[in-house]
């Protein structure tokens, strides 16, 4: 585990952080919030969450210095001038990608930015980073060759969080990423993720989710070298009167990457569940590879469920598919069990966490078993 | 006490009526086998039995150990000892082989007013059986019926029968699908489940599966009733005639 440090000497700030404030404060002061109608598809209102103006506070900087040889470091130095100054060459990539945020999700995010930050500038190495979700948006660039696990958590006291975290893989670089969005009836999470893979990348990311009344996820991943691999697991259970709004954009900007998206969701009574996946192929990338999968599964009558997913192509010679459902647990999984004399309830219970266990997975998966069974169980007790 | 009392039982699916006035009794230690041309009502009989829903008994009476089997839901039949081996085993990705066995047995345990079943001697005692059917232990682990073949599915069904032993089984075509090794395994599987306490209704079209699980009763349905009842022989005979000099 490598232990983040606070860089208190303002003199040592890198020049990416002292210049990228004003643009992204004027790009931020250019955008308004966006109206739900406005929004590509089924967005919720983001005008409550709006936030206030934010300055750099330099004080403020948490660095996570560069691990040495191949072992995940333990120590809390500060970082050296060297390490500084690759930072400054490292971040130049990520400066126009914050100021050019591609959703009104990551503007609202990034009016929060420069808070606080933490940076893995790499080097062939293997570290564990444990991230506690926060108002605050962390970045991450993996340098060539390096592996990370990145758990991150959300814990059911968090009442309003506004999240971003970006993450840059170098060629060869790989990411273990679970995300537990475990929050509470009271929970609103607007969270962003971005990642940008070069070639030979890899990233995994377990995300799972529930409890919270309101959560909207936007994801963008960009596979901009040959070779990049993305997979992503995602089990959602959202309970009685719950929002989840999840939205996903995956970018093939390079010949040969591959993706594999697989989603699971379920509905409890009178949640609203929004998803949009989108694949979009660019021109010039043939040998793309990549596939889409959300299921929903409605505990009630009176859910609402609204899936979207969505190919775009522009390139010949690709393997995609795409693929939603929409459904009640099956009447003949549930006489299947009546068959053996277990009742109903119980049918459904084991049902319910069957179809979430599929797409449990990663670092976490046994932690949030536990607690998406736990809910699966409470939402089938009759009310 | 006879275990199974069918009486003059009427039947329907989607409001068509399939069963007709069938009558079939079972007593304990008893292997009933119900064979009879497509569309006779084989299959609706079993799913009738086991409170499937969407088949419902219009008149007639079943009682099973003296209970009216009407009365009681699907999961209830189950707990009182009726267990239907399915013609075409469902598949829950999700839900292990053992999950779903565990909770079958917790089931049957509350109902039975017992502890709850130690899971160590049930992941060893399911694992034998496995082996004993000739089934990889590993599938186990696996969702319920989770890309097992046709057979495996069977064997699986077999498997569950002898781990919750019930009073009655119900063995829906059971030997359809299956090459003659897996059948001769299925069948040692129901001859080993058998004994004086418990019945068992074989529902099947072909006489082959009778070569090696011995019927003490062959009944033939047609129309949705049963036309000639007989012993073994009578199995041997509709190899050899067909079923059209019966519904004829």
């Amino acid at each position: 585990m490598v232990d983040p440090i606070v860089l208190a000497d303002s003199a040592r700030v890198p020049n990416w952080l002292t210049k990228t404030p004003g643009d992204l404060q004027s790009s931020i002061a250019a955008a308004s919030v966006t109206r739900i109608q406005a929004e590509r598809w089924k967005y919720l209102s983001l005008a409550k969450a709006w936030p206030s103006q934010n300055t750099l506070s330099p004080s403020d900087l948490i660095f996570v210095p560069p691990p040495s040889g191949t072992a995940a470091s333990t120590s809390t130095h500060r970082p050296n001038e060297t390490a500084l100054e690759a930072l400054d060459s490292d971040v130049d990539i990520l400066s126009p990608r914050l100021a050019n945020a591609p959703d009104a999700i990551a503007r609202l995010c990034n009016a929060d930015f420069i808070n606080k930050t933490y940076v893995q500038p790499g080097g062939h190495a293997t570290v564990s980073l444990l991230r506690q979700a926060h108002q605050a948006p962390t970045i991450i660039i993996l340098g060539e060759g390096s592996t990370l696990e990145l758990n991150e958590t959300v814990s059911p006291e968090v009442t309003h969080l506004q999240d971003d975290v970006w993450l840059i893989l170098r060629k060869g670089a790989k990411v273990v990423h679970s995300r537990s969005n475990f929050g509470g009836s009271n929970s609103h999470l607007y969270r962003f993720l971005s990642v940008t893979l070069e070639a030979k990348a890899s990233y995994q990311l377990h995300n799972h989710s529930c409890g919270c009344e309101l959560h909207r996820q936007d994801i963008h991943i960009d596979l901009s070298g040959s070779g990049a691999h993305v997979d992503i697991q995602g089990a959602n259970l959202v309970p009685a009167a719950s929002h989840l709004d999840q939205h996903i954009v995956m970018t093939h900007a390079h010949a040969d990457s591959q993706s594999n998206q697989r989603v699971h969701t379920i509905a409890g009574a009178g949640s609203k569940v929004t998803f949009n996946g989108r694949i979009l192929i660019k021109k010039g990338c043939p040998g793309v590879e990549a596939h889409l999968n959300n299921r929903n599964l409605s505990l009630s009558d009176v859910a609402t469920i609204n899936t979207k997913p969505e190919l775009e192509i522009y390139t010949d010679d690709v393997a995609c598919s795409h693929g939603a459902t929409i459904g009640k647990l099956d009447e003949s999984h549930l006489f299947y069990f009546a068959s053996r004399g277990v009742d109903e309830l119980t049918a459904k219970r084991l049902l319910a966490q069957g179809f979430l266990a599929t797409c449990v997975s990663g670092p976490m998966a046994q932690q949030a078993q536990v607690v998406l069974s736990d809910l699966a169980a409470a939402e089938n007790q009759p009310s | 006490m006879t275990l199974l009392a069918v009486k003059d039982l009427h039947a329907q699916v989607d409001e068509q009526s399939i069963l007709q006035g069938l009558s079939l009794t079972v007593n304990p230690g008893e292997v009933h086998a119900i064979m009879g041309p497509n569309g006779s009502g084989k299959s609706t009989l079993a799913n009738v039995l086991s409170g499937r829903p969407g088949y419902s008994v219009t008149s007639g009476t079943i009682e099973f150990n003296g209970t009216d089997l009407c009365e009681m839901e699907a999961h209830e039949r189950a707990l009182a000892g009726i267990f239907l081996a399915f013609q075409y085993p469902v598949e829950i990705p999700g839900v292990s082989n053992m999950e779903f066995l565990k909770a079958s047995l917790e089931a049957k345990a509350k109902h039975a007013d017992q502890p709850q079943p130690n899971t160590a001697k049930v992941i060893k005692q399911a694992r034998e059986l496995a082996k004993s059917l000739d089934l990889n232990p590993e599938f186990l682990k696996r969702g319920v019926n989770e890309g097992f073949s046709g057979g495996e599915k069977k064997r699986n069904e077999i498997l569950q029968m002898l781990m919750l032993d019930p009073a009655l089984a119900l063995l829906d075509e059971t030997d359809s699908g299956l090459d003659i090794d897996a059948l001769q395994v299925v069948a040692q599987g129901v001859n080993e489940f058998r004994n004086s306490n418990n019945g068992v209704v074989l529902v099947t079209h072909y006489q082959r599966l009778l070569d090696y699980i011995q019927p003490d009763y062959v009944h033939v349905l047609a129309d949705g009733k049963i036309v000639r009842s007989g012993d073994k022989s009578l199995a041997l005979e509709l190899e050899d005639k067909g079923y059209a000099w019966l519904t004829q």
